[in-house]
């Protein structure tokens, strides 16, 4: 018998491609672009920080909402094709986790040329990035966990 | 024959605004067999695709148990059923990932089970080529009709090569010289192949074609009973 592989769901969507993910990964780039030009040093100090742990979540967690239906049945195909409830969380975790990447690049550039040590603020970007994905996936979650889920593979 | 499903005295209770809507009267009670074809006939609202859904593990029963082979699965999900017996369904709803084409579809849904790489070229090319869809393997599904993306789901299920096919509604949306392929393939798959087969239809002569038929009885509406407010009071 085939042994099931985790690989296929969860890298198969894990880039960002649609127009949500692209104007999510603009308005956080643009964040990280003010920062890096502001006169406040992101993760130099901790009040500059929040600023970023505030204001990604919503943007994350809005483009995953965003064309829902779309990803509605992107998640019923999944599931029917076999896939797991965590395999389809760790998919959107993913996705959610590069397109925060990707618009913190700015700040990730800063942070290297200021200091190629593993710095507090590295530990912080990372930190948003993690919480970027996390907040992506939540919405995908609670959609596949809900009772009426299932009622959309009937006609 | 060794019993691959049993549903034992499985019911389904909805809450509606006045009480319930129970399906499967007093419960029901089902043995499909490993190599059996069994339809399961009824009207509209009786309850077909929820007993798929059932015996698939995506719903849990308000009253029962399911088994597969003997254990006890109720309380399992569809992943957990699929570890149990290779298992293909092809819902009511066509279901593909919408940004993928037909044939990265097939890909993805053959390499999430295992198939490695040229055995997937050869059963996609297969499964494609019967179900005519070698015009369209390019084409997103939601550029294609109703039709077209319930085939692209037979010939997933179809290239799967499972023990246990699940359909429901299969020849729903198709065009008549298709349906009336797809009856033949399946009594084909059962007989050549040995797949057990459960199939939900409401069209009779479809149903009349498989082994064994299951009929469903419709759903009856337990009224809430009435509540008591004050001393000879009903409400």
């Amino acid at each position: 018998m085939e042994k099931p592989s985790w690989a296929p769901v969860i890298f198969s969507g894990a880039l960002p491609r649609e127009f949500s993910d692209l104007l999510a990964i603009a308005i956080i780039g643009l964040a990280s672009i003010q920062l890096v030009f502001s006169q406040v040093r992101p993760f130099s100090r901790i009040d500059a920080s929040w600023i970023l742990l505030l204001f990604v979540p919503p943007t994350a967690a809005l483009a995953a909402l965003s064309n829902s239906s779309n990803r509605e049945r992107e998640e019923l195909a999944l599931f029917a094709y076999g896939g797991s409830t965590t395999q389809i969380a760790i998919r959107y975790f993913l996705r959610g986790s590069i397109m925060t990447t990707v618009g913190l690049v700015p700040l990730a550039i800063l942070l290297l040329t200021a200091s190629l040590s593993m710095s507090p603020g590295f530990i912080t970007l990372i930190t948003i990035v993690l919480i970027g994905g996390l907040a992506y996936a939540t919405p995908a979650l609670r959609r596949i966990r809900s009772s009426n889920f299932v009622e959309h593979y009937k006609g | 024959m060794n019993p691959l499903i049993e549903c034992r005295s499985v019911a389904v209770e909805y809450p509606t605004m006045d009480g319930a809507l129970k399906l499967y009267g007093d419960g029901l009670s089902l043995i499909i067999d490993e190599g059996a074809f069994v339809s399961v006939v009824g009207g509209s609202g009786w309850g077909k695709s929820t007993l798929v859904n059932l015996i698939l593990g995506l719903e849990k029963p308000t009253r029962g148990s399911i088994h597969i082979r003997g254990e006890n699965v109720t309380g399992c999900s569809f992943v957990s059923r699929c570890s149990r017996i290779k298992t293909a369904a092809v819902f009511q709803r066509p279901t593909a990932v919408p940004h993928l084409t037909v044939l990265q579809n097939l890909h993805l849904a053959l390499s999430m089970i295992g198939i490695p790489r040229r055995e997937r070229d050869e059963r996609i090319r297969e499964s494609i080529g019967f179900f005519g869809l070698e015009n369209l393997s390019h084409s997103r599904p939601d550029s294609l009709s109703a039709g077209q993306r319930k085939r692209i789901d037979l010939a997933r299920a179809l290239a799967v090569r499972p023990e246990f096919l699940v359909l429901d509604e299969p020849t729903g949306d198709l065009d008549t010289s298709i349906a009336n392929l797809v009856m033949p393939l399946l009594r084909g798959l059962n007989r050549d192949h040995g797949i057990t087969i459960l199939m939900t239809t409401a069209i009779p002569r479809h149903a009349a074609s498989t082994k064994h038929q299951v009929h469903l009885r419709g759903p009856t509406i337990v009224a809430r009973p009435p509540r008591v407010l004050a001393r000879g009071e009903n409400v």
